[in-house]
């Protein structure tokens, strides 16, 4: 272990501050854990659907629509994906949820302000790649004329997980936003970006935020 | 460290899928790559425990980019090649992760607990 590693000084730095126009901190771990059991049963869900796929399994299980889950996971459109991405497009989903789980369970509850770049990879996996989920639902029902349960599901809980993510994503851009327009400093920008230390970057931080 | 220990986890079930999948015996060149790619990848895990190599994890995305660039060179997609994909990919996020990810980046903490001496 890292023997000469400094031990955090957190009675001099508070973690929890909440960043305006939040009554919340958004990184806190409550938030992020109940982000991590979303993106999880998403997860689980998708890999039922590629263990289908795969062969592995014989049927699919949808009480609502039936066989139709069937032909919308082996379609042209779903053999089409699983060309491109190499493996079939729902383990390719499983692997975008998963990518949420690790993305939301690392950083402080400060990570918003210490950490932007790290809320910068989350935002690029959990929004657009989520819009992208739905969007290829809504495409399955729309030219197939077939719905499949599990889907639905999935795209449903994009948009939750879109939803719930928004406000950590939002702090950090509007924290690096002030810090531009304050500055004018596109080196101090990039810096700060990737996590290094310097004293406009806490001030600003600590301008837009408030102790709980 | 949750995301070192994951990246070994990952590199044992590399090590261990070549006879989950039953690799063809003629097969020399996947069971070396694997082979290859797990000791990588647990060299570089173990080396970020060290201090002066603590961005040694960083080194597993190239790794992970070689997996996934070979998966994309093949013409057909056999399990041991989308085993390749899953493996590639969850390393490539669990190298992104910091070591003591869940607390604030060094040159942070070392800026507040110097901050007394600023002013």
């Amino acid at each position: 272990m890292d023997a000469t590693r400094q031990m955090p000084p957190w009675n001099e730095m508070d973690l929890h501050v909440i960043p305006e126009p939040w009554s919340y901190n958004p990184s806190r771990w409550g938030e992020r854990v109940i982000i991590a059991i979303v993106a999880g049963v998403a997860a689980l869900i998708s890999g039922y659907m590629g263990l289908f796929q795969l062969g592995l399994i014989a049927t699919v299980w949808d009480p609502v629509f039936g066989e139709q889950s069937a032909r919308v996971l082996t379609s042209d459109i779903s053999h089409t994906l699983s060309q491109w991405f190499r493996v079939p497009d729902a383990i390719m989903g499983m692997l975008a949820y998963l990518a949420d789980v690790i993305l939301v369970l690392a950083g402080s509850t400060r990570r918003w302000q210490f950490r932007p770049w790290l809320i910068a990879t989350f935002g690029l996996v959990v929004i657009p790649l989520g819009l992208v989920s739905v969007t290829l639902v809504a495409l399955q029902g729309a030219v197939l004329g077939t719905w499949c349960l599990l889907c639905l599901i999935t795209a449903m809980l994009s948009l939750l997980l879109i939803v719930l993510a928004w406000d950590e994503v939002w702090s950090t851009a509007r924290y690096m936003r002030l810090l531009w327009l304050e500055t004018g400093d596109y080196a101090l920008c990039w810096q700060t970006f990737w996590g290094r230390a310097s004293d406009r970057a806490w001030e600003i931080g600590n301008q837009m935020s408030r102790r709980p | 460290m949750w995301a070192r220990v994951m990246e070994v986890v990952l590199a044992c079930w590399l090590v261990l899928s070549q006879f989950i999948f039953r690799y063809d015996g003629e097969d020399v060149f996947l069971r070396t790559n694997d082979l290859a790619c797990a000791a990588i990848v647990v060299a570089c895990s173990f080396l970020s425990f060290w201090r002066p190599l603590r961005y040694a994890h960083l080194a597993i995305l190239p790794v992970a980019l070689w997996l996934l660039g070979y998966v994309f060179l093949q013409t057909q997609s056999a399990p041991p090649h989308m085993n390749y994909m899953v493996v590639g990919m969850l390393w490539m996020l669990f190298a992104l992760v910091p070591n003591y990810a869940s607390e604030p980046p060094q040159a942070w903490l070392r800026y507040v607990k110097n901050m007394p001496e600023k002013s």
